[in-house]
């Protein structure tokens, strides 16, 4: 999926956006599955192959618990199944457990991908579109937490040394933690003095602040973006103009399946599937230039 | 017109009853490159803070530091940020950003550059320094030397007319400081940008110098071109630090009186020694014969952080014997502070075997203390006494006793991030002593010393193995190693790839060796250090 991380990061945002924000929102299980199955198969092209297995095997444990658990707490809905210690078990909750443990699965999922693919500038420069004064807060924490995670480890190594602490009860290695972070505290605060009289050096405060950053937006950002629109556009305007909104008590609606609905579903899967489309066509391009060579 | 000029200026920090700076008068020229020098503490940093406004420090001061006319501590911010530029020592301290090209764009930004402008400045900057394969990477994961050159691109960024360099150079290992010195070289000659420094590794910087000016106690003392200055201040005092800081081609023709015109490098002061003298061999006097009893073995060890890594070490073997000096030297990388680790127990290697007086690490009760590069790194209390008393089973006579010599009575009440590089070494130092080992290692420790404190160090280091120590340095300053070690060995690629006496491990190498073994290769035999060559030069003057 390396042509995902080369678009633009609002487009980007965009896209997170949109699978995120629909697969919470909507409890349909149309979408809800569809949902999942696209995280699932971009986080394995993401990822490897192996951490497929791994997810497959989360999911349907989490799957099964939530069932199990909406059943014996939740006892609305019409179509009783059996009774267990005179508590009904109902239909209506248990496919409610099921849905539910789909949208929270496709949820992570998908955070996991955003996380995946929004590296720290992006982020930094999104927010830098909000707030430069935000964007190099992060970006100084950012800088920060490695440099200072860093020198902890030299300060405990030293303490370990010179102190011989492996030999000694619980409380002198409380004290010894206690010691370590103290020495931490006081260096990040001397550092920080350097680093304010480094940072005014440099004329923060002079001039209402810019905001560098890599990125260009082009032609195929803007395509993106608009099929992008397209795509959601549809889903949503469907959704609500064909109210295929879903509910699960008292008695479980019906999944519809006209051919209006489907348009809906289509395009939501469109929406979801087109990273793995404009990587198919980067491919064959790619392979296009080479036979040209 | 003079670009900088400094006008009577007297200077005296808060609570302190002596003048920091005592009537300063000194003008810079557009394309100047001014370097000044002096013992710690002269005042040269207190000099260069009042050319920021920024860090103009809080006291009381009379006088005027003028940039064309106008005075620098009514500049305002941007014009500041814009015509002077200000370079610190530490190196960390001056990292903001996570990337370095947002760490590059920091100071354009903060001026409110446009993003396309800055994307073709930071762009050019990084073809000038050479720095465009670093452009995308994290700060986190570059070297010290390259940070301080990200740094000082950053800093030119803003294309300002004066460089102020704090010391630079300090916390840098040799080869970093030759590559950071070429590009200031660069900076002066090709974009004729003005540059004042303070710096007392002497022996690189002078010939890039246009100006020197010697410090001492807040007043200048000195101010000429580097080939003649050594002369003023030999003519005010013969034994004055600067001196003996001197590169050693310098120092050895001002010694014997010979030239009026001093050799700026080694080519020039080979020239000079081969008209005036004839070869010769120096005879070294008879050595105390020092102990063979080994304390620390290390046997064929094999190390790698991670198993799918390559070995760090490879079948690492070395001695170090009883109550002596041991150097390590190696380039950066060569895997001297794995070796170390491993003799200390925080690595422990996958095969091979370290024994301490002949018993295995694992067993072993000897004591051993490690004083890290970064002597804050064993801070973590409000004043130098109670560092003192941490976790030390000594009595207060024994801890006041070590204090007073190494004459930090004074400070006792001092934070111990408030007292000089120098001080808190010392501190670091005592406070190691006090845990009463038998093994020292020493990481680095003449780092961002100036002269005196070397001396200082070697005499303390000599006087702790009379009363019986081991210690094990791990350095680059191969002056300092010829003079005072007892055995040197280095590391390469893992390997050690030789062992031998200081004197020997010196003369053998080619490369990797003394100034004066450069300098006399050829003229003299078996003259290591600067004591040995201005022996022969005076035998032969005499005759």
């Amino acid at each position: 999926m390396k042509e995902m991380k080369t678009f633009h990061p609002l487009i980007i945002a965009l896209y997170f956006i949109g699978c995120i924000g629909f697969s919470m929102f909507s409890m349909n299980p149309i979408y809800l599955s569809i949902s999942l199955l696209m995280a699932i198969i971009i986080n394995v092209k993401l990822t490897s192959i192996i951490s497929f297995k791994r997810i497959i095997f989360l999911v349907i444990l989490f799957v099964l618990v939530c069932m199990i658990i909406n059943a014996m707490f939740v006892h609305q809905g019409f179509t009783i199944l059996f009774f267990m210690n005179d508590n009904p078990i109902t239909l209506e909750s248990i496919i409610f457990g099921l849905s539910f443990a789909l949208m929270i699965s496709a949820t992570l999922i998908w955070f996991k991908n955003l996380s995946l693919i929004m590296d720290s500038d992006k982020v930094v420069y999104l927010l830098g579109r909000i707030s430069p004064l935000l964007a190099f807060i992060i970006s100084l924490v950012l800088r920060y937490i490695p440099y200072l995670q860093d020198y902890y480890h030299k300060i405990k190594d030293f303490h370990k040394i010179n102190y011989d602490i492996k030999n000694r009860n619980l409380f002198d290695k409380l004290k010894s933690s206690i010691h370590c972070f103290l020495a931490l505290v006081s260096f990040a605060f001397e550092n920080s003095l350097d680093s304010v009289n480094s940072i005014n050096s440099l004329g923060y405060g002079s001039r209402k602040r810019t905001n560098y950053h890599l990125y260009h937006f082009e032609k195929r950002d803007l395509f993106a973006l608009v099929l992008l629109f397209i795509c959601m556009g549809l889903t949503i305007f469907i959704y609500f103009y064909h109210n295929l909104s879903f509910y699960y008590y008292p008695k479980i609606a019906i999944v519809s399946l006209d051919s209006l609905s489907i348009i809906s579903y289509m395009m939501f899967l469109l929406f979801l599937i087109l990273p793995l489309i404009f990587e198919i066509e980067e491919e064959i391009r790619w392979r296009l230039s080479i036979s040209k060579i | 017109m003079a670009l900088i000029n400094i006008k009577n200026l007297s200077f005296k920090y808060p609570h302190s009853n002596k003048l920091a700076l005592d009537n300063i008068n000194l003008s810079i020229d557009e394309g100047d490159f001014v370097l000044i020098c002096g013992s710690s503490g002269c005042g040269k940093t207190t000099l260069l803070s009042h050319l920021k406004k920024e860090l103009i420090p809080v006291g009381e001061s009379s006088g005027e530091v003028l940039f064309y006319s106008e005075a620098i501590k009514d500049m305002d911010k941007f014009q500041s940020a814009i015509n002077i530029g200000y370079l610190m020592q530490n190196p960390d301290a001056q990292i903001i950003s996570d990337k370095v090209w947002h760490q590059l764009a920091f100071g354009l930004e903060n001026i409110g550059t446009k993003a396309s402008v800055i994307r073709r400045k930071v762009a050019e900057t990084s073809n000038f320094f050479g720095i465009q394969d670093l452009f995308r990477q994290e700060t986190t994961t570059l070297s010290g030397g390259q940070k301080q050159i990200v740094n000082l691109a950053t800093i030119l960024l803003l294309n300002p007319k004066v460089l102020v360099l704090d010391e630079p150079t300090s916390q840098l290992d040799p080869l970093a400081v030759s590559d950071f010195l070429e590009c200031l070289r660069k900076v002066n000659e090709e974009l004729s940008t003005t540059i004042i420094m303070v710096e007392h590794r002497l022996e690189q910087v002078l010939s890039i110098a246009s100006k020197v000016v010697v410090m001492d106690k807040g007043k200048i003392i000195g101010l000429n071109s580097p080939t003649k200055i050594a002369f003023d201040i030999k003519e005010i005092d013969s034994k004055h630090t600067f001196l003996q800081a001197l590169p050693t081609s310098m120092r050895l023709a001002l010694d014997l009186d010979i030239t009026s015109s001093l050799p700026l490098n080694i080519k020039e002061g080979k020239k000079l020694l081969r008209d005036n003298f004839k070869y010769d061999c120096f005879e070294e006097e008879e050595k105390e014969i020092l102990s063979k009893k080994v304390k620390v073995e290390l046997k064929n060890l094999y190390f790698r952080y991670d198993k799918k890594d390559n070995d760090i070490l490879r079948k690492t073997s070395l001695k170090i014997y009883e109550h002596q000096l041991f150097c390590l030297l190696g380039n950066n990388g060569a895997g001297k502070s794995t070796l170390i680790n491993c003799l200390v127990g925080i690595s422990k290697p996958y095969r091979g075997q370290v024994k301490i007086d002949n018993i295995p690490l694992a067993k072993s009760k000897t004591k051993m203390a490690y004083l890290p590069q970064n002597p804050t790194l064993l801070f973590s209390k409000d004043s130098v006494l109670e560092e003192l008393t941490y976790q030390s089973k000594a009595n207060n006579n024994t801890i006041m006793s070590y204090a007073e010599a190494f004459e930090l009575i004074p400070l006792l009440e001092q934070h111990p991030y408030d007292i000089s590089g120098g001080q808190q070494q010392k501190l670091a130092l005592v406070k190691l002593l006090l845990l009463e080992p038998e093994i020292l290692i020493l990481d680095e420790p003449t780092k961002g010393l100036d002269y005196v404190n070397k001396r200082y160090l070697a005499y303390v280091l000599k006087k702790l193995i009379k009363q019986g120590l081991t210690i094990i340095m791990v350095s680059h300053d191969i002056e300092f190693c010829a003079n005072f070690g007892d055995e040197c060995a280095m590391l390469f690629d893992g390997e050690i790839v030789s062992q031998e006496d200081a004197r020997t491990f010196f003369k053998d190498n080619n490369f990797y060796t003394t100034a004066t073994v450069k300098l006399t290769r050829n003229i003299f035999d078996n003259t290591i250090i600067y004591k040995d060559v201005l022996a022969l030069c005076h035998k032969q003057l005499n005759k």
